[in-house]
């Protein structure tokens, strides 16, 4: 991000004009950030809010009309309180031979507010008889009603919007039909107006117009209180301190730590204006592709699968598991890295070998080695993965076949029954299998760059066949080496294919990775939030170990000086 | 915008947005629609956009972003088609092979029998089946109507993908078919669908090693040991896996879930039935191990398995020179009865068709006589259209096998929570036959603990 290729910028007070537009419009991209997102927040609670009380409003009133149905019949619906817009009163049949409710029927309905229902007054019925045989069937079942059979909300317009209640008629002991209430309910004014946004947007703009004057650190400083005030600022009007005080702190922090680097790149977009055509359309894909997804799941993983914000309960619930929970987060983390670190040990010591063998000039049939070698690498993995599968079937699989030959009684390696160790060794070999093309591939190809003279010199210098693997080999293998480690690492950490099809998380879920977790949450549980919090977490410790890798090897340095 | 909202799960419509301007930032976009405030958010939305129809809105669909407008069909008015144009009617179905065309003969034969419902019908594969119909039906994007076994009920109702169809159907209607496969589309007191066929396992035997059909299951296994040999095995089937075990569970009186729907592997019953097949697989030897799908068609098309437990789709995999026979499975000499698990399969419409009644309308010729008869003597099904059912029976010993094996048959369970249930069931019950030293009882309470778990995690 802070790479100036191009004219020296002035900074300080020289600064060009379009510099010191950068600067604003790098204030005012990260305040509508910051405050965006926590406005958005605050909207949906504050919807939510409003949802959860028009619901017990709706419901109290469904209960009483419920109550004076049982006591007076249906024609209790004509006296309703002066809100309600619509009531109806459903009177219940039986069940069929089929279990079928039947012989319900709309026995009265009270609409003050055509406006709310369907003009289609059959398929309101036919909604309505519906809806009643489900409650009859909670009612049988002794179970609760879940909300969102309960209740409901569909907008009528921008300015309101109809909520609905059922409740159940209960006439002694027996379920004997349901009323239905809707009301007419104006939407909240929101607590802080987006005019307030875009005011702060604009505070923004100046202030960072005004920070390009300062040189150095106070410019620095300077953006980072022209996106902390704005920031702040939006949520003034609001009771809540923490409103105001959160957006100021993350607003200081970001617009200190990013706003001079995102200034820079609009400065580019001035000075070299050419590259970023060409930049364009792979950053609309790279935004659409993958930063909009991203965003949607970090979002996600803060929510419960009934969408209520739930802050870090999904990701308590993954790191403080219950005594119950078998395997926990931390068994799940602790197979995941030895699953790594053991694939790409083996990835890239068989990849080095070969690579090596292969690099020999007096090799006969090294094209057809080579080509060979790679065949692993070229089949779609899940394809090979299967394939290892059926291998390691106990009774007709290669693997004990190959092993009765050498009189080893055959092993159940991932059949019902196995134990953790077989499991694991088949999914590893499998994904060996798969792994080492890539790195002797890598290893070829940095092989080929290294000048034949500094062999010689080290021949000249009597240097043994060891040596001179350790001394030149290998520090001119490193940099091509370290970028493919990494990738390798990341990919491995995330190897969802060879686990889901050779083990398949057995037994018990105990060879599972993080990911093939994730995919449990999401798939089994129906749990999005709780994968998509496994997700983040699993970023999130791939974002630690590139960074720390990084700064260890200096390895991005390394290859591309 | 509208787009992004369709993409995110429902209930986040805000936060979306909220994240959205971000990004319209990004692009240097300062005119982004602000963040709509408040209760479309609310979770309204997919799920139960269908029991709105008394809330629905008069009109407005194309008012604002919020989900509903995309759902509530009951909004949406059909595009009317023009004066002797029919209506199209979308179906989706996953046949193959004889039953794919006897399907596709039905469909062409009511497209030119009337002029005002064209059914269109796409084969969609087996595997992503599921998956599309619940990803795609919610969004609008779906089928009108499609066909599928009736154990994913629950999970779409949950989702809004059905449409209920009681009270739109005739209880005349209905009484033509099967009364157990109507009954299996009845969920929370709705019905939900029309029966099709119904699947449910079956013996199938080689009439060259046994020429007529064991009448208990004793016999059956004094049979299969005495024909087992280096070369043969005894009886093959899957045995390692909830779908083939569940008719022991049953035949020892147990049971999947509880009267209070709670899962029931802990009991007796489960632990007797886990016993007996432990039994015939280790002192028996007639059961074998680390059976697949396709070993069972190799193993039985190769002469070397007398006996098969598999369902009418079977059939097709099976060489045409062998001299085979179906029987219904027999029960024990104490009347103890094995039942296997019935699938009735479906014909359903789907809650966000723009053409219910046009579609209910085809569905019950899909489903009725006319059908029938084709779908059962060209395409193989057991249908379960009664009188058709019946008259096969008499033309067709094979159609009796299947009618009097559904009579001796549980409906698969279609709550959202038996989906919970196969993994760690098949997990308990390959182990507990199979596995040396382990205890079934003890595999048959982890597996208990951990649905029991897995059900109480599902709804957060």
């Amino acid at each position: 991000m802070s790479v100036d290729a191009g004219p020296a910028i002035q900074f300080g007070p020289r600064a060009p004009l379009y510099a010191r537009i950068s600067d604003a419009l790098a204030a005012a991209l990260l305040v509508g950030i910051v405050a965006g997102s926590v406005l958005g927040l605050t909207r949906y609670n504050d919807a939510r809010d409003h949802r959860r009380a028009i619901e017990a409003q709706v419901g109290t009133v469904a209960d009483q009309l419920a109550e004076r149905v049982v006591s007076a019949g249906p024609t209790a619906v004509e006296q309703l309180p002066a809100d309600v817009a619509a009531a109806y009163v459903v009177t219940s049949g039986g069940v069929d031979d089929f279990g079928i409710a039947v012989g319900s029927e709309v026995a009265a309905s009270n609409v003050r507010d055509a406006a709310v229902v369907n003009q289609d007054t059959q398929v309101v019925a036919q909604g309505l008889l519906n809806r009643s045989a489900e409650l009859q069937d909670y009612f049988d079942k002794k179970q609760d009603i879940p909300k969102d059979r309960r209740f409901s909300v569909v907008k009528l317009s921008d300015v309101d919007n109809a909520f609905s209640a059922t409740a159940q008629v209960v006439k002694d002991g027996k379920y004997d039909g349901m009323v239905h209430v809707i009301m007419r309910v104006p939407n909240p004014a929101p607590s802080t107006p987006t005019s307030q946004l875009l005011l702060m947007l604009l505070l923004a703009v100046l202030l960072g117009y005004a920070a390009s004057y300062l040189p150095g650190v106070k410019r620095r400083a300077a953006l980072g209180l022209a996106v902390g005030v704005p920031a702040a600022l939006t949520f003034l009007a609001q009771d809540d301190s923490a409103l105001v005080l959160w957006p100021a702190v993350i607003g200081l922090v970001l617009g200190g730590a990013f706003a001079p680097g995102i200034a820079s790149v609009f400065r580019g977009v001035r000075e070299q204006p050419r590259t970023y055509v060409y930049v364009v359309p792979a950053m609309v894909g790279m935004i659409v592709l993958v930063f909009v997804p991203f965003a949607m799941g970090v979002a996600i993983a803060f929510f419960s699968k009934d969408g209520d914000f739930t802050g870090l309960g999904n990701f308590q619930e993954i790191l403080n598991p219950s005594s119950t929970t078998h395997p926990n987060f931390y068994w799940t983390t602790s197979v995941t890295v030895l699953w790594t670190v053991l694939n790409v040990l083996l990835h890239v010591s068989i990849g080095v070998a070969l690579a090596l063998v292969l690099n020999r000039p007096k090799l006969r049939l090294k094209a057809m080695y080579r080509v060979l070698l790679i065949i692993p690498w070229a089949v779609p993995n899940y394809i090979t993965a299967l394939i290892w599968k059926s291998m390691f079937n106990q009774q007709y699989g290669a693997v004990n076949s190959l092993l009765d030959v050498l009189g080893v009684e055959s092993i159940n390696w991932i059949g019902p029954g196995s134990s953790f160790g077989s499991n694991f060794i088949a999914n590893l070999t499998t994904n060996t299998w798969l792994g080492f093309p890539f790195m002797m591939v890598v290893t070829l190809g940095a092989l080929q760059s290294i000048p034949k003279e500094l062999y010689e010199a080290a021949d000249i210098d009597g240097a043994g066949r060891w040596q001179r693997f350790r001394t030149v080999t290998l520090p001119l293998l490193k940099p091509a080496l370290i970028p493919a480690i990494i990738l390798g690492v990341v990919w491995t950490f995330n190897m969802f294919n060879v686990i889901y099809l050779v083990s398949g998380g057995a037994p018990e879920n105990e060879t599972n990775i993080l990911i093939t977790e994730a995919y449990y949450a999401f798939k089994v549980l129906n749990r999005f939030g709780l994968a998509a919090a496994y997700s983040l977490l699993i970023f999130v410790m791939l974002l630690l170990y590139g960074w720390m890798q990084n700064r260890i090897t200096r390895a991005t340095e390394g290859a591309f000086e | 915008m509208q787009l992004l909202d369709r993409l995110t799960p429902r209930a986040l419509t805000v936060a979306a947005l909220g994240l959205a301007l971000t990004f319209g930032a990004c692009g240097g976009k300062k005119d982004t629609p602000p963040p709509t405030p408040a209760p479309e958010t609310t979770k309204a939305a997919t799920t139960t956009a269908a029991d709105d129809d008394a809330t629905a809105p008069v009109a407005e669909a194309d008012a604002a972003p919020t989900p509903d407008d995309n759902t509530n069909s009951n909004t949406d008015t059909a595009p009317a088609p023009a004066a002797g144009e029919p209506t199209e009617i979308v179906l989706w179905h996953a046949y193959r092979a004889g039953e794919a065309d006897a399907f596709a003969k039905v469909v062409d034969q009511y497209n030119a029998s009337q002029n005002k419902i064209h059914i269109r019908a796409q084969a969609v594969p087996y595997d992503p089946f599921v998956d599309k119909v619940t990803i795609t039906v919610p969004r609008g994007q779906g089928p009108d109507l499609f066909i599928f076994a009736h154990n994913m009920i629950g999970n779409w109702v949950e989702q809004g993908v059905l449409e209920p169809i009681s009270g739109r159907i005739d209880a005349d209607n209905l009484k033509q078919y099967l009364p157990e496969s109507v009954k299996a589309l009845v969920y929370r007191k709705n019905l939900y669908g029309l029966p099709l066929a119904m699947k449910s396992l079956v013996l199938f035997y080689n009439k060259d090693l046994v020429p007529e059909p064991p009448t208990t299951m004793e016999e059956l296994v004094a049979k299969a040991k005495e024909l087992k040999n280096d070369e043969r095995e005894g009886i093959v089937y899957q045995a390692g896996g909830l779908y083939f075990h569940a008719m022991w569970i049953y035949a020892f009186g147990g049971q999947i879930f509880d009267a209070d729907h709670n899962p029931a592997f802990d009991t007796p019953e489960q632990l007797a039935a886990l016993q007996y097949v432990r039994k015939l697989h280790y002192e028996d030897k007639v059961v074998p191990k680390g059976i697949s799908g396709f070993m069972v068609t190799s193993l039985f098309n190769e002469g070397k398995a007398p006996f098969v437990f598999n369902g009418p789709w079977f059939r097709p995999e099976i060489t045409k020179d062998l001299n085979y026979g179906i029987a219904t499975i027999p029960p024990f000499a104490d009347g103890k009865t094995p039942k296997p698990m019935l699938g009735i399969e479906a014909i359903f419409v789907t809650k966000t068709s723009k053409n219910k009644e046009a579609a209910i309308e085809a569905a019950k010729y899909l489903a009725g006589a006319d059908s029938a008869g084709v779908r059962m003597r060209e395409g193989k099904q057991p249908v379960c259209h009664k009188a058709t059912l019946e008259a096969g029976a008499a033309e067709d010993p094979t159609m009796k096998v299947f009618l009097d094996q559904a009579n001796n048959a549980v409906l698969m369970d279609a709550s959202p929570e038996m989906q919970l249930l196969w993994t760690p069931a098949d997990i308990a019950i390959a182990a507990g036959i199979f596995v040396d030293d382990r205890d079934p009882a003890a595999e048959l309470e982890k597996a208990q603990e951990k649905m029991v778990n897995d059900i109480a995690k599902r709804g957060k």
